[in-house]
C-alpha cells in the first residue's frame, strides 16, 4: 500500500468505526437475566433463588434432587441465565433439572470481616438445606462455578452426605500449575497489607488484573471488532450484555479474600491436603460422591491443568471429566456451549438420580 | 529608636521587625476567629488551613536523618511517610511504563517483520483492519513473553505493594483530618463491622437452636431458614446416632 491508498484505507476504516459507534449508541442499557425465579431463602446479603420452567412441551418430569448452583464471588451469577438463547439455566430446566442458584449479592463495608468459613460452613449449607427442604429432598446436587467450585469442593468434603452429586465448572483446584499467570503475579503481592489497607477488594481492581492478562485484545481489539463488525441490533445487544456482566463486579469481602489468596492460591492447601476451615480439616479425599469436572480447554483464567488436578485428589470412584472446546466465558455463552453443556450435565445427573427420582411434571406440585 | 535598638546589629533588628509585622498581621480583624463568625465559614477556614499547612509539609524535602520534633511531630511524620511512599510509587511506575513502552516498541519490530514476510509472499493487505489485527497479535505475543518473566512479575508486585503503601499513608493522613472534624473514620467503622460480623455469627448459631415458628406472611424467609436449620439438625443427629 502506498501512502495515498494507505490514507484512503485508514479514512474508510475510521468512517466505518464511526458508523459502528453510532449504531452502538442506538442500543439502550442491556437487560440481563431472562428466566423467572422465586426467592426461597435469604441470609444477610445472600439470596437463594429457584428458577421456574416455562410451561410447555419442555416441562418434562423433573429430577427430584434439586441442583444448587454456587457461583463465584467475583462476578454476578446472571451469567448463568444471560439471555434466552444463552442460558445454561434454561438448558437445564428444559431437561428436567430443578435449578436453584445462590446469589452472594454485593458485599459492602459491613461484610469485610466475612471469612471462608462463613461461605463454606454457614451460607452454603444453609442454602443447600433450604433448597433440599423446598424440593422435599434429603440432599442436593451441587454445581460450583469457578471460585464457587472451589468453595463447593470444600463444602462437599465437609458435608459429603449433604451433596448427592457434585459438578465443578472451570474450577481452580491446583493454583500452582506452571501456566497460571494470575498466581505468578500474585506471589509478590503483600496480601495482608492489601486487605489491611483497602478492606474489601474492589471488583474494579480484580477486573484490571484480568484485563492485564491480554491487554491488547481486551482493551483495544474487542472494541474495534464490535465497531467494525455486524451492525445488527442483536449482535450489539449481545456485546453490551457481556460488557455489563464483565464489569458488574461486586467487591470481594476483605477477610475472605485474604484467606482465599493465602490458603488456596499461595499455599495451595487443597492440593497439599492441609486445609482447615474453622478447625475442621478439609480433605478432597473426603469428596466421595460422584463428580463431574467440566473445564474449558482454552481457559486463560483457570488453566485446564488447574482444574484437572481434581482427578488425582478426590476420593470418589465415580469421576467424570469433560473438556469443553472453548474459553472461560465461552463455556456459558457460546452457541456450542448451549448445545453441549446443559445436555452433558443433565444426562450425567439423570444417570445418577436415585431410582424413582423423577417427579411429576412441573406445576403438579404446589 | 531605643538604646537597645541602636546596639543591635542590622540583621537582628530586621528579624525583630519582621516578627513584629507578623504579629500585627495576625491580630488584624478577621485573622482570629470570633464568636459571631459564620460557623460554616469557620470550618471551611480551618479545613483550608489544615490542608494548606500539610500540603506545604508534604512538598518540603525532608532530610531523612532529621527526626520530626515538636507539637506537630506526629502529623509531620505521617506527611513525610506519605511523601516518600509517593516518591517510591512514582519511581516504580516509571519503571513499569518503560517496560510497557519497550513491549510496544518490540511489537512494532515484530509487526514490521511480519509485514515484510507477507509482502515477500505476495499477500498484500486488503484492508487497514488486517494490519491492525496483526499488530494486536504481535503485541500480545511480546507482552506474554514479558509478563511471564521473573523480572516483570517482581516489578509488577513491587508496584502493587507501593500503591498499597501509598494508599495506607493517604488514609492515615485523611483519618487525622476526619477526626479533627469529628467525622467517622474507616478505623471506627472497621470496629463496628468486626463486632457486627461476630454478632451475625452468634445470631446464626442461636437461630439453629430456636424452636420452629409458624410461618407468617412477612417472615417466610425466616421460616424457611428455621426449617432448613431444623432439617440440618435432624440430619446431624441422625448421622450421630448411626
Amino acid at each position: 500500500m502506498t501512502s495515498q491508498p494507505f490514507q484512503d484505507a485508514m479514512r474508510d476504516w475510521l468512517l466505518r468505526l464511526e458508523e459502528g459507534a453510532r449504531a452502538l449508541s442506538q442500543v439502550g442499557e442491556p437487560v440481563v437475566g431472562c428466566t423467572s425465579k422465586e426467592e426461597i431463602y435469604r441470609e444477610d446479603k445472600v439470596v437463594l433463588y429457584r428458577y421456574l420452567a416455562t410451561p410447555g412441551p419442555d416441562s418434562r418430569a423433573r429430577m427430584r434432587t434439586p441442583l444448587v448452583i454456587c457461583y463465584a464471588l467475583v462476578n454476578r451469577p446472571y451469567m448463568m441465565d444471560l439471555q434466552p438463547d444463552r442460558s445454561l439455566i434454561r438448558g437445564l430446566l428444559a431437561r428436567g433439572v430443578d435449578v436453584y442458584l445462590i446469589d452472594w449479592g454485593y458485599p459492602d463495608g459491613a461484610d469485610r470481616y466475612l471469612e471462608v468459613k462463613d461461605y463454606v460452613l454457614r451460607y452454603l449449607p444453609h442454602c443447600a438445606d433450604a433448597a433440599a427442604a423446598h424440593a422435599r429432598s434429603t440432599a442436593v446436587n451441587l454445581l460450583g462455578v469457578c471460585q464457587g467450585g472451589t468453595l463447593s469442593l470444600c463444602f462437599a468434603a465437609a458435608h459429603p452426605k449433604r451433596v448427592r452429586n457434585l459438578i465443578t465448572m472451570v474450577t481452580p483446584v491446583d493454583f500452582r500449575t506452571p501456566d497460571n499467570l494470575l498466581t505468578k503475579w500474585s506471589d509478590g503481592i503483600d496480601i495482608d497489607a492489601l486487605v489491611d489497607t483497602i478492606g474489601n477488594v474492589p471488583g474494579e481492581m480484580l477486573n484490571a488484573v484480568f484485563l492485564a492478562l491480554m491487554p491488547y485484545r481486551l482493551l483495544s481489539q474487542k472494541y474495534i471488532a464490535i465497531l467494525d463488525g455486524p451492525r445488527d441490533r442483536a449482535a450489539l445487544e449481545n456485546f453490551l450484555r457481556m460488557e455489563k456482566w464483565i464489569f458488574d463486579s461486586p467487591d470481594h469481602p476483605g477477610e475472605m479474600y485474604r484467606q482465599f489468596m493465602r490458603w488456596f492460591v499461595k499455599e495451595n492447601r487443597l492440593v497439599e491436603g492441609d486445609l482447615e476451615i474453622a478447625g475442621r480439616s478439609i480433605r478432597l479425599s473426603d469428596v466421595k460422591m460422584p463428580v463431574l469436572n467440566i473445564y474449558a480447554e482454552r481457559d486463560h483464567l483457570v488453566p485446564p491443568a488447574a482444574s484437572r488436578a481434581l482427578a488425582r485428589l478426590v476420593g470418589t470412584q465415580d469421576y467424570t471429566e469433560y473438556g469443553f472446546p472453548g474459553g472461560h466465558i465461552g463455556i456459558y455463552v457460546s452457541a456450542a456451549a448451549q448445545r453441549e453443556v446443559p445436555g452433558r450435565i443433565a444426562g450425567w445427573l439423570a444417570a445418577r438420580e436415585p431410582r424413582g427420582g423423577r417427579a411429576a411434571p412441573r406445576g403438579a406440585r404446589g | 529608636m531605643t538604646e537597645a535598638q541602636e546596639k543591635s546589629p542590622d540583621w537582628a533588628q530586621a528579624w525583630i521587625d519582621e516578627q513584629r509585622e507578623r504579629l500585627e498581621n495576625s491580630l488584624r480583624e478577621g485573622s482570629v476567629p470570633s464568636g459571631d463568625r459564620d460557623l460554616g465559614a469557620l470550618f471551611s477556614r480551618l479545613g483550608a488551613d489544615w490542608l494548606s499547612s500539610y500540603e506545604l509539609l508534604a512538598r518540603a524535602s525532608f532530610p531523612k536523618s532529621t527526626v520530626p520534633l515538636g507539637w506537630a511531630r506526629e502529623q509531620e511524620r505521617e506527611w513525610r511517610d506519605l511523601a516518600s511512599a509517593q516518591a517510591e510509587y512514582r519511581r516504580l511506575e516509571a519503571q513499569i511504563v518503560a517496560k510497557l513502552l519497550a513491549v510496544h516498541a518490540r511489537a512494532l519490530d515484530r509487526l514490521q517483520q511480519a509485514v515484510r514476510e507477507r509482502t515477500e509472499q505476495g499477500r498484500p493487505f486488503e484492508e487497514f483492519r488486517e494490519l491492525y489485527d496483526l499488530w494486536i497479535e504481535c503485541g500480545e505475543e511480546i507482552y506474554a513473553e514479558v509478563a511471564r518473566s521473573e523480572e516483570y512479575c517482581r516489578l509488577q508486585a513491587a508496584l502493587g505493594n507501593a500503591s498499597i503503601e501509598l494508599r495506607a499513608r493517604q488514609q492515615k493522613v485523611l483519618e487525622r483530618g476526619l477526626k479533627y472534624f469529628d467525622l467517622p473514620t474507616r478505623s471506627e467503622l472497621n470496629s463496628v463491622h468486626r463486632e457486627l460480623r461476630a454478632l451475625r455469627e452468634r445470631l446464626a448459631e442461636l437461630e439453629v437452636r430456636l424452636p420452629r415458628q409458624a410461618p407468617s406472611a412477612n417472615n417466610t424467609t425466616r421460616a424457611t431458614r428455621a426449617r432448613a436449620s431444623q432439617q440440618a439438625s435432624k440430619r446431624t443427629s441422625k448421622r450421630a446416632s448411626k
